[in-house]
This record gives structure tokens, sequence and C-alpha cells, in this order.
């Protein structure tokens, strides 16, 4: 599975909050669902600062590359 | 003298056309004066006839508007340095200008030559009307707009949200110009996270709007493969002229088709283009574009923050959390069952810090467990008392309890009637056996009931026949060979209870 982005990873933040707050899940599954959370925090704290900013330039390659990506993914 | 075409034709005109034929005027008549003199009207009819046939279809004529009267008909001065000519437009022409003109415009008309012959006026009598250099422009601008507009890309309804973290934004402009320069800045103060990608067009001359929709088309398709999540089309300030490529019909095409959101920035804030017309999210300029698709890095990890400790917080309380939940339940109970379950709840509750602090885990776990079915059964039993849609549900099953029932009842009542008509007596006689009556209309059972000169009626299935007893013959019951009739009804489909 892909790292999750930075609204991805929100998003499954929000959810685990909830799941457990609510109580509906048990002890160690709440647990668990904490410790996922704890890297999701992470993973937004990563995201957000990280100083280097990655600039490129669309060239023939990258447009050639991403239709090869394309034509796979159809 | 005879070379001067015009007043030729419309002599020769005027003869063929107006009968009776007037005098002619001819070299000699006006050299000596002596003939009749023309009429005014005879006169205006000749200027008229000779206008027509020296400008006889439609002309084009590039003047500048002046002392134009404006009603639903358009009457003004078409002029230029050194002269000036009457002009009308009537209404059904000037609707379909498509613009209003103004006192000083440039423009083209298209009109026939006309003399009103009541005034002695010459007129234009236009037909078409076009602006010409910056009023052509802005002609065309406005036309394009409001087509755009017809089709609904200016619908604020159409204009999609803006991601709030884009992974990767495409900038469509010049790599060499200030715009993108601005771009970049913005996002990496911002949030350098989001990645940034430069699609390099020209973005003035001819050819530049080309380069443009090729970019945006390009990025449409590909967004996916790329990782870009919107884009902006940006470029700094300029002339008209210099903007022009972004008021082409097929940037704003290519914009409103773009599979992602696009954000136009386009020149100074004083100037609006088609393409931020169209595009998503109009921003003043390039500054401001990427800060609307940058999130505020500080602002987000504030938020991180409170998500984080929210998290910490239901995971150190979590025991707590349940107790409280568990006492919520107990005080919420009404009822019969109220004082049982309270004290249940109370129980659990007080056994929760005594779970957290005995660490056999297996026991824990099951405690736990219990603990929990405890309290979702508890939460059910609370459900059950105030769902309303509970009440209906059972309604609902009740109704189809209730007819259920009935179809039940009806069933039976077929299979009784079936039954009825297995042991119906004709069955029976069918068979072979008779029922036999005394005069009195008592059934002879037993030889009892029938001594010796008894009168009796036997019933047949088809009738009946009468007989006198000459004499009886008892029989002791179970040494007969005979069957009785009793015992007939073994078989499963013979007809209870009519022999027993």
């Amino acid at each position: 599975m892909p790292e999750p982005s930075f609204e991805e990873a929100l998003e499954q933040l929000e959810a685990i909050i909830e799941r457990i707050e609510q109580g509906k899940v048990g002890l160690e599954v709440a647990l668990a669902e904490y410790e996922r959370g704890v890297a999701l925090v992470r993973r937004c704290r990563d995201i957000l600062t990280s100083a280097e900013q990655r600039v490129e330039e669309l060239s023939r390659k990258m447009v050639e590359k991403a239709e090869r990506r394309a034509d796979e993914e159809e | 003298m005879t070379e001067r075409l015009p007043f030729r034709a419309a002599e020769s005109n005027a003869a063929r056309s107006a009968p009776p034929a007037p005098p002619s005027p001819t070299a000699g008549n006006e050299a000596s004066g002596q003939s009749a003199p023309l009429t005014v009207s005879r006169l205006a009819s000749l200027i008229g006839t000779s206008l027509r046939s020296a400008f006889p279809g439609a002309l084009r004529v590039a003047g500048e508007i002046s002392g134009l009267r404006e009603r639903t008909h358009w009457f003004f001065d078409l002029k230029d340095a050194e002269a000036a000519v009457n002009c009308v437009m009537f209404a059904t022409q000037a609707r379909r200008a498509g613009f209003t003109p103004r006192d000083g415009m440039a423009v083209v008309v298209t009109a026939r030559v006309d003399y009103y012959a009541r005034s002695g006026r010459i007129s234009l009598v236009c037909e078409k009307m076009e602006p010409v250099g910056a009023g052509a422009l802005d002609l065309k601008l406005r036309q394009l707009v409001e087509e755009l507009r017809a089709l609904g890309w200016l619908d604020p309804a159409r204009k999609r949200p803006l991601p709030t973290f884009p992974r990767r934004v495409a900038v469509v402009t010049s790599r060499t110009g200030a715009a993108l320069q601005d771009v970049l800045i913005t996002m990496k103060r911002r949030c350098p996270a989001v990645g940034v990608l430069v699609v390099d067009t020209r973005v003035q001359g001819d050819g530049a709007a080309a380069e443009v929709v090729a970019a945006i088309n390009t990025v449409s398709r590909l967004h996916a493969a790329l990782g870009v999540d919107a884009l902006i089309v940006t470029r700094g300030g300029g002339s008209a002229e210099d903007l022009w490529a972004f008021n082409e019909r097929i940037v704003a095409e290519a914009i409103v088709h773009c599979s992602i959101p696009v954000v136009a920035a386009i020149g100074h804030e004083v100037d609006t283009t088609v393409a931020e017309l169209v595009a998503d999210e109009r921003c003043a300029t390039p500054t401001q574009a990427a800060m609307r698709l940058a999130p505020d890095s500080d602002a987000l990890l504030r938020q991180v923050g409170v998500v984080a400790r929210r998290l910490g917080a239901a995971a150190t309380q979590l025991p707590i959390a349940r107790r409280r939940h568990l006492g919520q339940i107990a005080a919420e109970l009404d009822g019969a069952g109220r004082k049982a379950l309270h004290r249940d709840a109370a129980r659990l509750a007080a056994l929760l810090p005594r779970l957290e602090r005995n660490r056999p885990v297996e026991l824990h776990a099951r405690l736990r467990a219990r603990t929990n079915e405890l309290a979702s059964a508890l939460t059910r039993a609370l459900h059950l008392r105030i769902q309303p849609e509970r009440i209906d549900d059972a309604a609902r099953r009740l109704e189809r309890a209730a007819a259920t029932v009935v179809r039940d009842r009806a069933a039976i009542v077929e299979a009784r009637e079936r039954q009825l008509g297995a042991v119906s007596p004709m069955r029976v006689m069918e068979r072979g056996f008779s029922v036999t009556l005394r005069t009195d209309g008592k059934v002879v059972r037993t030889v009892a009931d029938a001594p010796p000169g008894e009168e009796v009626e036997t019933r047949v299935v088809d009738g009946a026949f009468r007989s006198v007893v000459q004499g009886q013959r008892p029989i002791a019951p179970g040494s007969d060979p005979a069957p009785r009739p009793a015992r007939r009804r073994a078989a499963p489909d013979d007809a209870p209870g009519l022999f027993a």
C-alpha cells in the first residue's frame, strides 16, 4: 500500500479517533488502532515539515512515461 | 459633355420608368434656357435614379460615428477629417449589430446610398455595422463572453472546488516569466510538500494560445499518471494585445474540459480575460493563485497537533470513558428492569479499575469482553425502550402474525371440508352400506330395534325400499367372521367417525 497523502492520513486519523472515542471497539483493537493513529500523525508531520520543494519541468520524456503508465492502467 | 456617364444613364432610366415622358434635360436645353424648367420633384426623381444607378449595390464605408441619436432606429453621421455623410440604421438591422455604437467610434458600415426627396438629403441606409481597431477586439471579446455564458461555462455551479492539499500542482506559464517565480516562491514558503510541475509555454504572440491549450490538454489527460491534482494558468501583466491569447475560445474550452480544477491568474488585477472567467477559480496575481492552492503548513501543523492530542486522550481515557458510558446507561434506564440493570452497571463500573490493575491477561480480556457484551446488551435494552421505530416494527410483525393466523384458519377449514366430503354417508353408501330406519324414523342399530313383523325402510345410495322383518339372528361380539363396519375405518382414507 502506498503511503497515504496528507488528506488521506488525516481522514484515517479522524476515523480512528472516532472509533476509539465511541468505545465501540474492544481494548485490543483500540490499542492497535492507537498505534496506527500515532504512525499517521507522524506521517502528517513529516509531510508538513519537509523543507524541500520538488520542482520539475514537464519534458517529452515525462509525457511518454506518463502515457505508458496511463495505458497500463486502462 | 456627352461623356458624363451617370447623368446619361439616369436620363435613359428616367425616360423609361417615368411616363409620361418629361422634357429631356439636354445640353441644348441647359444652354439656351428656352425649354420648360424642371420641377423640383422631377429633379429629385432624376437625382434619386442617377444615384441608384451610380451606386447600384451595397457599399462598405469606413468612418467615425458622430452625432448619434439612438431611438429605435439609429441616426448618425459617418465622418472623417474632410467629409461627413448622413446615416440611418433601422431597428431590425441595429439589433443585429451586437453592440451599441458611441460617438467617436471607428466603424465600417455596409450600406446603400439613398436620396430622400422630401428633405433633399443623401443618406446611407446601413445594413451592417462592425467596429474596427480596439473596438473590434472589444466586440469580439464581448460576443465570446456572451456565447460562453450561454453555454453555462461561466456558471458558478459548474466550478469545481480546489483540492485542500494537492500532491502536485501543474503551472502552465512561461519558464522565463516573473509569474513562475512568484508561484514557486509562494508555494515554497507556504508548503514545500506540494510538488510543482512547470509546463513551459509561450504566453503571448501568435501560437501562444495553441501552446497553452496543448499544455492544459496534456496535463488533463495524464494528471493521474503525473500525480497532478490542480493546474494554474498564469502570466504577468501586459498590454491588452499581450494578454490576448487568454481571450481565445480554444483556451477557454481547454480550461473548461480540463479534468482537474484550474486556477487562472492573467495579467494585473484590473485585467479580466476569458480564461479567468471560465476557470474554477480566478486570482488577481500569480502569487494569489499559489496561495490559493498551497495549503498553510503552519495552520495544518497546529491542526495535526490537535488531532494527535485527541488521539492520546481517547486512548488513555478509554476505561474511564467506558465506565462513564455504563453509568450513563444505568441512569437513563427506567421501568421494571431499571434497578437490576443499574446494579449491574454500577458493579461493572466499579469492577473496571480493578480490571485495569489485575494483570492475568486472559482474565482481563475475558472480563473485558463480558463487559462489552453487557454494555451492548444494556445499550440494546435502552434502545428497545426508546426507539419508536421498534414499536412500528413490532406493529408490523403483529399484523403479519395475525394475517398468518387467518391464513392458517382458512387452511384448516378447507381440510375439514375435504374430510367432511369423505365422511358423507352417501360416499359410504356407494360402497354398499345402507341405513335401515323404523317407521318412527329411528335408525336400526341392534336386532332389538327391529323385532320380527316390524316394518322398516332401508336406504341405499340411489333410493330406499321397504320391508318387513321376518326373523332375527343375534351375533356374539368378536366371534363373527364378518367384518364389523367399525373395523373398516382402519384404512387412513376412510371416513373417520361415522361408524365409531
